[in-house]
């Protein structure tokens, strides 16, 4: 049996992206020779203070967490380091345990007594009891790493209490690819380190090296098509090119962009063009499926269609009238309750014009 | 009377019980309540005559009669104030105005309806509650005044601040009975209103045998050709509620005299309340004004559907109902803002807003579609309605499958859910080893590795 977080899993992983993650701290020297100094600075004075680590979505940031906690703790990470997603859903029941730790006993003396207070459950069942306990061995301090920190729009109000009042014993790496939506009193708090997408040339190094691993010949072109269609994003470029070998056993320009494709493809266009001709409740049908299948949301499926409908071929201004149409939709709902219904609105109303336009 | 005998008066209010001897059922109820008001009348006149004979000649010897003013007024401080406690429709009103009318007593009601803040109150009952009725001078009859505060529960914690504070005060001030309905026991908000009210009685539902001694009594005086048993049936339907069991009857004798044995199944089906969703929803197309579509969206609502999933129904079966392009158009409009409007509810927590979400699902949709459906009799020829089905594959908190590739991968649980998760399936298809790997991780078979990921 493996435990799925230890190294030693992760160093024997048929997955790439797992598999070729740094485990040490003197593997990213070349890559963020910058960084590598500033971490080492931490590390030697075994102190540091709450990290703000800003960049791209796969550019590393969650490495590097990982990366200095290890080196922080050493034999302890394992106890002393947790890895919290902000954005996860939070189930029923630690809902209910928030609401149930929230209720004040009646038999308490005290003006509060009977009272319901209104804790936060992510706070309350996530991150508090981590926190608040006390660090395990020899270690300096625990630590608690928090992946998209934006997305916690109300409780970062509640957090900034939180890092003031445990400081001492649990230092913060929080982690975000949008400082906009970070309160400015918690960005004040932090140190922020930046991390930027590697240099192309790097990039491109690093793929080379794990191709050399795997055994894969590969040319520079493919390589940089990889970077283009990746977005620069580490952990996406090994799965394509992982995806792509396993099923073609080979890495060309052409399978790679099967692949992208096949993986990418959302059946938004579908939709798109159905919307054109197609009657309203097969539109319903393919949304559905949309649905179903692809786990979209509201908003990725109208931005899909956005980028979509400038592809087709439409007369410009019955373009223009439908990206208006899409961007009024996701404008006006955006508080609305079901997407179901918000969606079909816009796609019956594109139905309409299609049908004025083309028949 | 005479004038009451219009068709167009709903029965509930025609053959509400003028008097107590007209009552059915709740013997014992009304027994207690009228030992309360006669108990409290008596007091009080002693307590005038008291007070007259104290004020004509005053003098020593009047020390004892004094002390027994006192002795009065204390009594009567505690028995100024009855709560009848009951569900909806059995009648509570009903008994309180009964009440009214055999004691000769003129009725002051605070309704639910009426904002009942501290200062709202004060304004409407503090003048009445101490000085005599200016009507006795002219109606002879009325010897007094009642007042009925209706559905205490229904004082708002916010808006109607200081509500109970108020209540209190005023029967402590009141020279005239209070009595109070309500529906359910809540004794963190009212519980100081249960102890100054003496007689704290509760009504359970009423015997289905009672209703239908009512109805049998309604249906000889309109003439309706109906069977005991046809009566048996909306009698229990009703769930001991007097007050639909009659707008049932009436509802079943709209159209003819003589009561068909499937009308009643149908209308029946509307006071049962878990099916009949059907029925509602195309009686909803064919209404002619936006009240009345109003009135049977109201009464759509049960234990499965509620406001909050209303609009859900309606989505999954509008195409039943609205077919050209138009209509469907102006029906997704209407719905969409309608559903707007609920999920800025859902955020801001501001009821307030619900009656316009009412408003815009009822009138907009019902009138997208023109002309109005036929009113069909026959259920056999409508097509199925179906509930709501919710297709998103969320990510949720415990998902062991998706929290162990969470740790894996590093990534938010949606990511998993919408690009690692479905990708596995073609690794594994070409190597061998990623799905020894899997199997290990994810702790499974190695054959089901694949069964376990597609969820």
């Amino acid at each position: 049996m493996i435990e799925p977080s230890t190294i030693q899993s992760e160093k024997s992983s048929p997955v790439w992206r797992i598999k070729y993650r740094p485990k040490k701290i003197a593997e990213i020297k070349n890559l963020f020779p910058t960084l590598y100094q500033q971490i080492m600075g931490f590390i030697q004075s075994q102190n540091f203070p709450h990290l703000m680590l800003i960049g791209p979505p796969g550019s590393g940031k969650t490495m590097i967490a990982e990366l200095i906690a290890h080196e922080m703790l050493q034999n302890e990470y394992q106890m002393n380091c947790k890895i919290l997603y902000a954005d996860d859903p939070i189930g029923k029941e630690e809902r209910n345990k928030s609401k149930r730790e929230g209720h004040v006993s009646a038999k308490m003396i005290g003006s509060g007594s009977g009272s319901q207070k209104n804790f936060r459950p992510f706070i309350q069942i996530r991150v508090r009891p981590f926190v608040s306990t006390k660090k395990f061995g020899n270690a300096p301090f625990k630590i608690l790493i928090l992946k998209n920190f934006h997305s916690l729009d109300v409780e970062q109000q509640a957090f900034r209490r939180i890092m003031e009042q445990y400081s001492k014993n649990c230092r913060m790496i929080l982690i975000t690819d949008r400082v906009s939506g970070i309160i400015d009193p918690i960005v004040s708090r932090c140190q922020l380190l930046m991390i930027p997408y590697l240099p192309d040339f790097k990039f491109n190094k690093l793929l080379k090296t794990i191709c050399n691993q795997e055994n894969i010949p590969v040319k520079l072109d493919v390589i940089e098509y990889i970077r283009h269609m990746s977005g620069k994003n580490i952990g996406k470029a090994l799965d394509l090119m992982q995806i792509t070998q396993a099923k073609y056993s080979s890495l060309t320009l052409e399978n790679l962009s099967k692949v992208f494709t096949m993986i990418t493809d959302r059946g938004v266009l579908n939709l798109v063009s159905l919307t054109m001709k197609g009657n309203i409740k097969s539109i319903r049908l393919k949304l559905r499926n949309i649905f179903r299948s692809q786990n979209l949301s509201k908003n990725e499926i109208l931005i899909e269609m956005s980028k979509k409908i400038s592809t087709l071929p439409l007369e410009p201004h019955v373009q223009a009238l439908y990206l208006d149409l899409i961007a009024n939709c996701d404008f006006e709902s955006k508080d609305s309750q079901s997407d179901e219904i918000q969606l079909l609105n816009l796609l019956i109303q594109m139905n309409l014009i299609g049908k004025l336009n083309f028949t | 009377m005479n004038e009451l005998k219009n068709k167009d008066i709903p029965w509930v209010e025609k053959y509400r019980p003028q008097s107590l001897q007209e009552m059915v059922g709740f013997e014992d109820v009304i027994e207690k309540l009228r030992k309360f008001i006669s108990n409290f009348l008596e007091l009080q006149k002693k307590y005038k005559k008291l007070k007259k004979q104290i004020k004509s000649n005053p003098g020593i010897e009047n020390r004892k009669s004094e002390l027994q003013l006192k002795s009065i007024k204390s009594k009567l401080a505690n028995q100024t104030a009855a709560m009848l406690i009951g569900p909806p429709g059995v009648g509570k009103t009903t008994i309180v105005y009964a009440l009214a009318h055999d004691f000769n007593l003129s009725v002051i009601e605070l309704n639910a309806s009426d904002v009942r803040t501290e200062d709202a109150m004060n304004e409407k009952l503090r003048e009445t509650v101490k000085n005599t009725n200016l009507l006795s001078f002219t109606q002879k009859k009325i010897q007094g005044k009642l007042i009925l505060i209706d559905e205490v529960d229904g004082i708002h914690g916010k808006n109607d601040r200081g509500g109970v504070a108020a209540l209190k005060k005023i029967i402590s001030f009141s020279r005239y009975p209070v009595i109070m309905t309500c529906n359910f026991k809540d004794y963190r908000r009212f519980g100081d209103l249960y102890k100054l009210s003496s007689p704290l009685l509760e009504i359970s539902h009423a015997k289905s045998v009672d209703i239908a001694k009512i109805l049998k009594r309604i249906a000889t005086n309109e003439n309706l050709e109906i069977t005991s048993d046809q009566i048996k049936i909306i009698a229990t339907r009703s769930q001991g509620d007097y007050r639909s069991a009659i707008n049932d009857l009436q509802a079943l004798a709209q159209g003819s005299l003589k009561i068909q044995a499937d009308q009643l199944e149908s209308i029946n089906m509307n006071r049962d309340h878990s099916g009949q969703i059907q029925e509602k929803l195309y009686s909803f197309f064919s209404q002619q004004t936006i009240q009345d579509a109003k009135r049977v969206l109201d009464e759509v609502e049960s234990k499965e559907i509620s406001f909050n999933n209303i609009h859900l129904w309606l989505n999954e079966n509008l195409f039943l109902f609205l077919s050209k392009k138009e209509e469907i158009y102006h029906g997704y409009q209407n719905l969409a803002f309608a559903d707007k409007i609920l999920g800025y509810i859902g955020r801001t927590q501001d009821y307030g807003h619900l009656s316009y979400f009412y408003d815009i699902l009822s009138g907009g949709l019902r009138f997208a579609k023109q002309p109005p459906l036929r009113r069909q009799s026959a259920t056999s020829s409508m097509k199925k309605i179906q509930p709501p089905r919710y297709f998103r594959i969320r990510a949720t908190a415990d998902d062991e499958i998706a929290l162990i590739l969470q740790k894996l991968y590093r990534a938010p649980l949606n990511e998993i859910m919408r690009e690692i998760r479905p990708r596995i399936p073609i690794l594994l298809e070409a190597k061998k080893d990623v799905r020894s790997y899997f199997s290990q991780v994810l702790r499974v078979d190695s054959k089901q590795v694949n069964k376990i990921l597609k969820n």
